[in-house]
């Protein structure tokens, strides 16, 4: 697992989120395996960010709840292999989030490590999502990852 | 990292009273779903506290939502009852609609009084 601080970069946000600020000043990325247990780590980081910005305390447990679903959405058919990369972006509007997992395609004779029926729940996730951010997208697969991102203004 | 789900029975009284402690995610809900099909369905009511539960995403819901289902399919006039204080938990059955679905009672006593 790591955990890096480095300049963002406006190149890799223009497409999803057009409209917002390009003078970002920050941008903190978690990589760690895509197991579920770790996930409460990905939570927490993005809760510590927000409380330092100017959410409020409800906005920051609606941004935990949503880095989980956003997760979730992203890591349907990941592998014991697979890698979880969450950047996390910030200005002076609000805080955006881009979610990657690769490898996402089952090889021959490899399990998937999430219990049947782990993901039936699509349509709650969609519609917490829905409700908890401004704006949000799920990619489906594309060059061997699947991909998703969040956007929550103050 | 991760907080361990915990969860109790309390078969003592006429209606079984689940208590969930801890975190419900994609990490937990499977343990939380084994332990809740141990209830049997002819239980007329069955309270679920969820009052010391610090998180609830969609995964959790939807083993609430089966176990619900369970109950309503073998008695529809069997009861299924939440106990949920935390702001959090509470906003993420409301933005689901399904506070309006579960009962939901602020407190453990007012949950047993219906």
């Amino acid at each position: 697992m790591t955990l890096s601080h480095h300049p963002a970069r406006p190149d890799q946000r223009q497409n999803q989120y057009g409209d917002i600020d390009k003078s970002l000043e920050r941008c903190v990325e978690l990589t760690m395996p895509a197991r579920p247990e770790l996930w409460g780590l990905a939570r927490m980081s993005v809760a510590s960010i927000a409380s330092k910005l100017d959410f409020d305390l409800e906005q920051i447990e609606d941004l935990r709840l949503a880095v989980d679903e956003l997760s979730i959405a992203c890591a349907k058919g990941a592998t014991s292999k697979s890698v979880l990369k969450l950047s996390c972006y910030w200005d002076k509007a609000g805080i955006y989030l881009d979610c990657s997992v690769v490898p996402v395609l089952i090889e021959t004779g490899e399990q998937d490590q999430y219990p049947p029926g782990a993901f039936d729940q699509k349509e709650l996730s969609e519609t917490i999502l829905g409700a908890l951010v401004d704006a949000h997208g799920i990619s489906a697969v594309e060059e061997g990852a699947r991909t998703g991102w969040i956007a929550k203004r103050h | 990292m991760h907080e361990e789900l915990q969860v109790f029975f309390d078969r003592s009284e006429a209606m079984p009273v689940v208590r969930v402690v801890g975190e419900i995610d994609l990490a937990t809900a499977p343990q939380l779903s084994a332990r809740l099909s141990e209830i049997p369905a002819e239980a007329r009511t069955v309270i679920i506290d969820m009052s010391e539960v610090t998180f609830l995403d969609s995964t959790g819901l939807s083993v609430l939502v089966a176990t619900w289902k369970r109950f309503s399919e073998a008695d529809e006039r069997g009861s299924f009852r939440l106990v949920v204080n935390r702001p959090a938990v509470q906003r993420v059955l409301d933005v689901t609609g399904l506070a309006k679905v579960f009962g939901v009672f602020a407190t453990l006593e007012q949950a047993k009084a219906g």
